[in-house]
């Protein structure tokens, strides 16, 4: 169900895959998208995704940030993450309200996994956490988009220059403001903080490699066919990746099976996936 | 503005957003503006390039329905074993039926990009509710004076030679190269023959349907706009048939300048082709 939602003046657009499986489990994922040329680039394996789980039997929602997809606003009005993450929370109410829920899985994207990560740490009804290739530091993100779109502009056909000013500054067919910017840049989340279950799946080996407060509360998969997200030549390639999605689908699954499994044990407060 | 989301076809499975203007500025009349999906991006467009060209269309006063085809985006697959521009044809066709109902208005322009100007093509030349189209690097041949501009000038070009040189080295340093682009061909199964193509542009003259056609640089089989009458025979004007060649600008307008550029000049013919009736509008 395609719909639009929050405030007239700045409505957001969203659709909610209801669970196609009769079941008493109460079971829902938040897909939080990433930003900018990432979100085109991934909307296909979302949609995939989401459709996958709900015939699971898992209600799923997808939405897009203001200034991006189908919402309102333009990206260039965009003047800080925090709009994007207040979208999250009202994404999560919206599936909480439809699937009538009690709490929910985020599944975080790219940048949508830095907002999942932060805003799950922040709720109480987000009780499940899935991160695919995300990106935790805005510093590193930054750098490496302004590289790409350098490159780009490189090897236009003829010399070209892109807004970069005071106010604005262009990366990879979508002006940033300056705020926004200065924001993301000192953004950055820390893996080891997230204590509740996640599933990271990615080729950083970085991320792989560190450490979680609590023991036993991560999985970890390399990814062996991760996306190029800053290679030129696949700007505009969409991002389909079959076992990557089965994974997720699969993994999500077994995650729910676990927290129910656990759940039903009076006192149990820390989750082993 | 007011943006709601559509869904029409056979059991709804087909979606769009319909962007429709406020009321006091509202061209009732006026056709409303149909944008097809280019190649798989989803109905924002490339760069979010339809959602640009639907509010800037709003502003002035027209209605715009942005689309997913059937398998695209947000729509579901329609049903039977059909090649996918027969499915493109119906989808346009649901589409204007839908908005028919909608608006009490069953003209429309269509307005595509790649394979989105293809489809806008094959229903243009058919269908007598489409009364305007924009064809964004659509339907190409190459000439003989093509090579001679293309091949020949851009060897002279010492920009061309240090592109070629970047890139060269740029894939020998990529490790992981990526999967391939998704080819065009997909979407272009049944290319249309130059004769015939010339044939559908001239009966969509002669039922005065408003044309513009913008190419671009990052277009490989186009260079220069004196291509299009080399191609189709045809002299384009300031009239009912316009083309423009943007030299600066990638395929699929990667840069905001070159996405700006675009939408003003769309808004802009539209404006000028369809503020009087229809009637008189023809050259």
């Amino acid at each position: 169900m395609q719909h639009f939602f929050g405030h007239p003046d700045s409505q957001l657009f969203g659709v909610y895959h209801p669970a196609r499986q009769s079941t008493k489990l109460r079971r829902g994922v938040v897909i939080c998208p990433p930003v900018g040329q990432e979100y085109i680039r991934s909307h296909w394996s979302l949609r995939l995704i989401a459709r996958q789980l709900a015939r699971k039997g898992i209600a799923v929602f997808r939405f897009d940030y203001l200034g991006i997809g189908d919402s309102s606003g333009s990206f260039g009005d965009v003047e800080s993450t925090e709009i994007w993450r207040q979208n999250l929370h009202q994404a999560i109410e919206r599936l909480k309200e439809l699937a009538e829920l009690d709490s929910v899985m985020l599944l975080g994207h790219r940048l949508g996994g830095l907002f999942a990560s932060e805003v799950a740490m922040q709720r109480e009804d987000v009780h499940l956490l899935i991160l695919w290739e995300p990106t935790l530091e805005g510093q590193a993100y930054l750098r490496a988009s302004r590289k790409l779109h350098q490159k780009m502009l490189d090897l236009w056909v003829c010399k070209m220059k892109t807004a970069n000013d005071e106010q604005y500054e262009e990366l990879l067919g979508f002006l940033w403001r300056r705020s926004l910017i200065q924001e993301l840049e000192h953004r950055t989340f820390s893996l080891p903080t997230l204590d509740l279950p996640h599933l990271l799946i990615t080729d950083d080996q970085a991320l792989l490699n560190s450490s979680s407060c609590v023991p036993g509360i991560r999985k970890s998969i390399h990814e062996l066919r991760p996306s190029q997200w800053f290679d030129l030549s696949a700007l505009e390639t969409a991002n389909l990746n079959p076992e990557t999605t089965r994974i997720i689908v699969q993994n999500a699954d077994e995650m729910f099976g676990r927290i129910e499994k656990l759940q039903q044990r009076s006192g149990q407060s820390v989750v082993s996936i | 503005m007011k943006e709601s989301v559509c869904n029409f076809g056979p059991g709804k499975v087909l979606s769009g957003i319909l962007t429709t203007p406020d009321a006091d500025v509202a061209k009732t009349d006026a056709p409303t503006a149909l944008i097809l999906n280019a190649g798989i991006v989803h109905r924002i467009g490339p760069f979010r390039l339809h959602v640009d060209i639907a509010r800037q269309m709003a502003r002035l006063g027209y209605s715009t329905l942005r689309m997913d085809l059937s398998g695209l985006g947000e729509s579901g697959p329609r049903s039977g074993r059909l090649q996918s521009s027969d499915r493109a044809e119906l989808d346009v066709a649901d589409a204007i039926n839908f908005l028919k109902r909608e608006t009490n208005n069953d003209q429309v322009v269509l307005m595509g990009l790649c394979s989105g100007a293809f489809n806008a093509h094959k229903v243009a030349a058919k269908d007598s509710r489409v009364v305007g189209a924009v064809f964004l690097d659509g339907i190409v041949f190459r000439t003989m004076g093509y090579y001679l501009r293309h091949r020949l000038g851009r060897f002279l070009k010492p920009r061309f030679w240090r592109n070629a040189v970047k890139r060269r080295l740029s894939d020998l340093n990529q490790s992981n190269s990526a999967s391939p682009a998704i080819s065009e061909s997909e979407f272009f199964a049944d290319p249309i023959p130059q004769d015939q193509v010339i044939r559908d542009l001239n009966s969509m003259m002669e039922r005065g349907v408003q044309m513009l056609f913008l190419y671009t640089d990052g277009y490989d089989d186009i260079c220069g706009r004196i291509q299009f009458k080399e191609m189709f025979g045809l002299q384009p004007d300031q009239g009912q048939l316009q083309v423009e060649y943007y030299p600066k600008s990638e395929h699929t307008f990667r840069l905001t300048e070159n996405r700006r550029t675009a939408c003003t000049r769309i808004t802009q013919w539209f404006q000028s082709r369809f503020t009087v009736p229809l009637a008189v509008v023809g050259d």
